[in-house]
């Protein structure tokens, strides 16, 4: 913000003068090309995922020509199959996938907020072996888990197998190698001077935790959660094989149920499936574009 | 004394507890779970429905899996007492991999004589591992010389008649596809494995890779002289419409073709017609006089095995089999699902329809192999063929042999 | 150091205080007391299911919890606890579950304990032999309650009632009461089907559903006797619908848990009266001899350093395993290249203060991270089809459905370019956000001043920006070599890893596979080559190790320029 401030007598000052084509070609034009450039690149694998969805019965393997059908047919399917309950597995996703954002970013928070303002032995190896953790191949989480799941769920089947809540919680544990270390480093740009004041007028340190820290780091938290949110959207293998029934599924591991039958897979019904998937994240990326930037690199660029 | 009474109290507390989150005490007498994939859940549900309710007495439940993960699942699933009795849709050839890794149970303890005569030939053989039986047959697929009639009026008696630029198949240029390659290899006497010879397993599959020798290494060569030439380029995407337009007389191909023949595609919008269009013919005699094989795969329903504490539902399981196995059940699955049916009574009122007929009468069949072993052969063998093929190999017999001695370095390891 | 043990004092002075309203100390009561009472319910539950070390467990966390939470020092440990509960529970497990496979023998062939293998080669142990087979009635003798099986010959509708340990009695035609149904339930013929004996004079039939486990059991192990010589031998029950003859082919001692063969092997592999005995490879073998025949049925053993023994010294595997690796550092690294000069690329272009339209160029710039990532590498799979294609039809203008196009996903070189522009398209994003909030943090002086000292805006971007810009974004660099590292989605899902390296003997292994991919093969999840979980466990290990420490290594590198800065 305070970057335009700076610019805008400029900016006045250029604007006085009326440019050639060339001059505009020379200043802004060219980036206007190469941007026109990058959006076709950006761009058109999406549009052709939505140019497929309008097609009715088509093969993602043959269809070339962009937008040649507009046909709603493969949306209204998708609400029309009892044995697809589409609307429901898009509920499913965003139930779960708040119920995981929020649960943990809370917890990565809590974990941040003690490695940034609290010192205490192993706190450097324990930041770095968050880290390294996540750089364990764990071809074999679905067995694992899936053994460890079915565990519970005989002492408490509402968190074991088939059970969202259950899934929900396998999710959280990748709550604290997933946001701490990027939230960690923007817990780090806030002064300090900020919680000392609080301390001296009598605040301990949770409300100060609650009530500052958190509401000050406020949009990281929102990027995180949408990182978060995205995180579920995209996991089909844990949802897959925790989830039985179909009126439980989430969006990734219904969709996914278009195309898994290696004899007859429907790209159409997928494409208008993955598009109305979509549609959520993509809104929520656009509304929260501004915090984003500094939502990502608050761990490494400070300001 | 006292402690004692308390942990008794503990333990009834615990008990009720327990009622209490667990939603439904399982039973395992009266229970009997199905999994199957999403396409397999589609076919059988209606027919799972009424078998519900022909038999009140079974709690039955039809649980999707998803078909790339359910193997996996099914193994820790019977180490977790989480399996079901059945699984149902599951392709014969994961039979071996399941029975060694303790998932299957067998199920000849409960095959009548009458029972097996229900089966076409093959078809319960498929389901034969170690000598026993490890489910029942559901529906069933083969290939055939699919002939374009207009071009080829007769069908071919030899293999020998089939000039080059005539025949093509789908094959992967670096894996091949020896499954569509099979008829031809057996033309010349070279079975994937060697078979039981006599007694009572006789024609079982062996481990003992088969198609080595002097039979083998006359079909190397004459693939290597054939190529390219003679069976189409590799990726080939261009087949249907090069057999709809005529442009080639013959495609060795499954009933999973015949639709789009039909119906026609892009850059071919007309399809044929069976009969005066398109005709299904048996694969040939090979150059010196052998009748060729194809493989016969089967889609199945396999039980489960169950630990005495958490067993199996057997008297369900082999309910539900005979029920999915008979002739009414099979020949709806045909008519509403147009899956070939394994029940002959079924597959004999399908066959007014001309392509089942086709692909029953062109079928010369041996089960496909369901050893541990076949999931090792067929990248192994498929890779050799691909070389072969596209002149990559100077000495094909040499190849051949090279690769069958490493099949059977690479078998040996997972026996 | 200094300075942070400086802060340490400080740090202390401020914090050691607990917290004194009311409002917190009634939150911690209710939570705590929620937990624990959680943790109540759940012991009960596992004492009742007689879990006793789980519940020893579950009440040593819920100790350590409530410490945690009550005592007044150990700040830090009540604001990690909750994260590090999940942690432990679900990605630690996991850590050690693989770092204990990869010493097991854990595979399809050996899967589970022995216990389920003893299950599978009983439930085999047996026989079917020549002879009638029969409809089955289950009875109960009126006058002693003794179960009996009421038999209906399949062949000739003879009907029979037989005894545990006993031959079969005939039962005269008028002493039996036929069925209403058919014999065979589901006989397409009503008329004309068979009926098989419901119920006998002297005996009152028994419905299965009603059966108690105990009396299925019972029924189960009834045996009609055959030849009164041959006691392996007798008509049995398997479903109560049918009855056929069978023959016991091993016998199971309870004690010493070993089978004995009571009949020889077809094949000649074992004889009538031959022990096999558990093995310390995880199998039963001939006399215990680990080189002789063993059963069908394995189960999971620690093998030691078995695996890794394997993977250093398996030939087939050299080969295979070079090129991977190789080409996992190749993909990584040009990947995290790529994906950051591109973005770099963007966000310079986009960041020029008199640029119209910036925000909806930015908006479109993210959208590609935005997507699903499995969602959008099946659509790029489809655009790279080789013969219809979008990018070979449309983009190249190549005829379409011609096998002479570029063959993208089906041949190596290709098919790698394929793989690495799709992560170009998905991870530059990402970098373009980095980069241009990295490039809002350099302060303007600093580009100014060097303008006014002479410098061109290649020299200013090259001699200022770009180091200012790797200081703080290098370690978003490392994290994004580690994510592509084990980038298993991209690989999977364009390809599978493909195309198939027909060169390679032995192991399934294509073009495009990285470590994590060739390792998810290994484990056999792909449905090819035997599962062979310690193999692959042992694998992720060695990688884990690899990974691990060179990014120690270049954290600590970072670290000092860090420092500089």
């Amino acid at each position: 913000m305070t970057t335009q401030n700076a610019e805008t007598p400029r900016v006045y000052n250029f604007k006085r003068r009326r440019r050639t084509p060339f001059q505009w070609l020379l200043s802004t034009g060219w980036r206007h090309i190469l941007g026109l450039v990058l959006c076709l690149y950006a761009l058109f694998p999406i549009l052709y995922i939505i140019s497929t969805s309008l097609y009715p019965n088509n093969d993602i393997n043959n269809t070339n020509a962009l937008f040649q059908a507009f046909s709603i047919d493969n949306y209204k399917a998708l609400f029309n199959d009892p044995t697809r309950p589409f609307a429901t597995w898009y509920l499913n996703t965003i139930v779960i996938g708040v119920l995981t954002s929020v649960g943990s970013v809370f917890l990565s928070a809590l974990a941040a907020f003690a490695f940034s303002r609290l010192r205490f032995r192993g706190r450097r190896g324990g930041l770095l072996s968050l880290i390294l953790m996540q750089m364990f191949p764990s071809v074999l989480g679905i067995v694992a888990i899936y053994g460890l799941m079915s565990d519970i769920g005989q002492v408490f089947p509402q968190l074991g197998l088939n059970s969202q809540l259950g899934l929900v919680m396998v999710y959280m544990g990748g709550a604290l190698g997933g946001g701490t270390y990027l939230m960690y480093g923007f817990f780090n740009t806030i002064p300090r001077e900020i919680d000392e004041a609080a301390t001296i007028d009598g605040a301990g340190h949770a409300r100060i935790f609650f009530t500052i820290t958190l509401r000050l780091v406020a949009p990281v938290l929102a990027v995180q959660m949408l990182l978060s949110y995205i995180g579920v959207t995209s996991d089909y293998v844990l949802a897959s094989v925790l989830l039985n029934d179909p009126t439980k599924y989430t969006l990734a591991t219904g969709l996914q149920s278009f195309i898994s039958d290696p004899f007859s897979k429907d790209w159409s019904m997928f494409s208008a499936g993955t598009v109305l998937s979509a549609i959520p994240t993509v809104a929520l990326f656009l509304f929260l574009q501004r915090f984003i930037t500094s939502g990502l690199t608050g761990g490494a660029v400070k300001g | 004394m006292k402690l004692r009474r308390v942990t008794g109290l503990l333990a009834a507390a615990g008990v009720i507890a327990g009622a209490f989150f667990a939603s439904a005490p399982a039973n395992a007498t009266t229970n009997l779970t199905i999994w199957a994939d999403k396409g397999t859940v589609d076919t059988i549900t209606a027919r799972v429905n009424a078998f519900k309710a022909a038999n009140p007495e079974y709690t039955v439940t039809l649980v999707e899996k998803d078909f790339g993960t359910v193997r996996d699942i099914l193994k820790q699933s019977v180490q977790s007492n989480t399996q079901p009795d059945i699984l149902a849709g599951a392709a014969h050839d994961w039979i071996g991999n399941l029975v060694k890794a303790n998932v299957l149970a067998p199920i000849d303890s409960s095959l009548p004589a009458s029972w097996k005569d229900d089966f076409i030939p093959g078809a319960l053989t498929a389901m034969k591992y170690n000598g026993h039986y490890y489910g029942a047959p559901g529906w069933t697929e083969n290939i055939a010389i699919i002939r374009n009639v207009k071009k080829a009026p007769k069908p071919l008696t030899s293999v020998n008649q089939i000039k080059d630029g005539e025949l093509e198949l789908n094959y992967s240029a670096t894996t091949s596809d020896p499954y569509h390659f099979y008829p031809f290899q057996t033309m010349f006497g070279a079975p994937v494995f060697a078979q039981v010879a006599s007694g009572a397993n006789k024609g079982d599959w062996t481990d003992t890779v088969g198609m080595g020798g002097k039979p083998g290494a006359d079909f190397a060569t004459w693939l290597k002289s054939k190529g390219t030439k003679f069976f189409g380029p590799p990726a080939n995407a261009k087949i249907l419409c090069d057999f709809i337009k005529g442009k080639i007389k013959y495609w060795v191909t499954g009933a999973w073709n015949i639709n789009a023949i039909q119906s026609g595609a892009s850059g071919c919008t007309t399809g044929l017609k069976i009969g005066t269009g398109y005709a299904i013919d048996k694969f040939p005699k090979g150059p010196t006089g052998i009748t060729p094989h194809q493989f016969l795969g089967i889609r199945g329903y396999l039980m489960i095995a169950g630990r005495p504490g958490n067993p199996t539902n057997v008297p369900g399981a082999v309910e539900f089999m005979k029920y999915m196995t008979s002739q009414s059940t099979q020949f709806s699955l045909y008519d509403n699902f147009n899956k070939t049916p394994a029940n002959a009574a079924a597959l004999n009122q399908a066959k007014n329809d001309p392509v089942i007929k086709g692909f029953a009468d062109a079928a010369n069949t041996v089960p496909m192999p369901n050893s541990p072993a076949m999931d090792v052969a067929w990248t192994v063998w498929g890779k050799a063929e691909a070389r072969i093929i596209q002149g990559k190999e100077a000495k094909p017999d040499v190849a051949w042999a090279a690769m069958v001695k490493a099949l059977q370095t690479a078998v040996n390891k997972v026996k | 150091m200094v300075e942070e043990s400086k802060q340490k004092t400080k740090q202390k002075k401020v914090r050691d205080e607990r917290p004194t309203t009311l409002a917190a100390i009634l939150w911690k009561i209710v939570l705590l007391g929620l937990t624990d009472a959680v943790v109540f319910l759940l012991v009960l539950v596992m004492v009742g299911q007689e879990r006793f070390t789980e519940s020893i467990v579950t009440v040593i966390v819920a100790i350590i919890i409530n410490w945690i939470y009550l005592r007044k020092r150990g700040l830090p440990a009540k604001y990690l606890a909750p994260g590090v509960l999940f942690l432990i529970a679900f990605q630690i497990y996991i850590l050690l579950f693989s770092g204990y496979t990869a010493f097991t023998n854990y595979s399809s062939s050996h899967n589970g304990d022995q216990a389920l293998a003893i299950n599978t080669i009983k439930n085999a142990s047996f026989r079917v032999i020549d002879g009638e087979d029969f409809t089955v009635s289950l009875v109960k003798q009126n006058s002693n309650g003794e179960r009996a099986l009421l038999l209906t010959s399949n062949a000739d509708g003879q009907v029979y009632i037989g005894k545990d340990g006993k031959e079969k009695a005939v039962v005269a035609p008028g002493d039996y009461t036929l069925s209403k149904d058919c014999a065979d339930k589901y006989a397409e013929d009503k008329t004309t089907c068979a009926h098989a004996a419901y119920t006998a004079k002297g005996f009152t039939p028994v419905k299965v559903a009603d059966l108690s486990l105990f009396d299925k059991n019972k029924y189960l192990s009834l045996r009609v006797v055959l030849d009164p010589a041959k006691s392996n031998e007798g008509i049995k029950t398997a479903d109560f619908s049918s009855a056929l003859p069978i023959e016991t082919t091993f016998s199971f001692n309870e004690k010493t848990k070993w089978f004995t063969a009571l009949i020889a092997d077809d094949s000649g592999n074992y004889a009538a009266g031959d022990v096999f005995k558990p093995g310390n490879d995880g199998f039963y073998h001939l006399n215990g001899n680990l080189k002789a025949y063993n059963l069908s049925g394995g189960w999971r053993v620690e093998v030691g350093f078995k695996n890794f023994v394997t993977i250093f010294t398996d030939q087939d595997l050299r080969k295979p395993l070079l090129k991977v690796i190789s080409w996992t550092f190749i993909f990584a690294i040009s990947t995290v290249l790529s994906t950051f000069v591109l973005g770099m690329a963007v966000a310079l272009l986009f960041n020029h203060e008199r640029l119209r339209g910036k925000k909806l160029y930015r908006s479109v710039m993210i959208l590609p991270y935005a997507f699903p990532a499995f969602l959008s590498v099946y659509v790029w799979a489809g655009l790279f089809n080789r013969e219809n294609g979008f990018i070979n039809t449309v983009i190249l203008g190549q005829t379409p459905g011609s096998e002479a196009n570029f063959p993208w996903l089906t041949e190596e070189g290709p098919a790698r370019l394929a793989v690495l522009l799709v992560n170009l398209w998905l991870g530059f994003p990402y970098m373009f956000l980095i980069v241009t909030g990295a490039l809002q943090s350099i302060p303007a002086e600093l580009t100014e001043a060097a303008t006014i000292d002479g410098a061109s805006p290649w020299q200013s971007f090259r001699l200022i920006k770009l180091p200012l810009l790797l200081v703080s974004i290098a370690p978003l660099l490392i994290s994004s070599f580690a994510f592509n590292f084990n980038n298993f989605t991209i690989i999977y899902l364009l390809n599978k890893g493909g195309p198939a390296d027909s060169s390679v003997v032995g192991y399934d292994v294509g073009g495009t596979d990285i470590l994590i991919t060739f390792v998810y093969k290994i484990a056999g999840f792909n449905g090819g080559t035997g599962q062979n979980y310690g193999l692959a466990s042992a694998f992720s290990i060695l990688i884990f190790l690899v990974v691990g420490s060179l990014s120690l290594v270049s954290f600590r590198r970072t670290r000092t320029l860090e420092d500089i800065n």
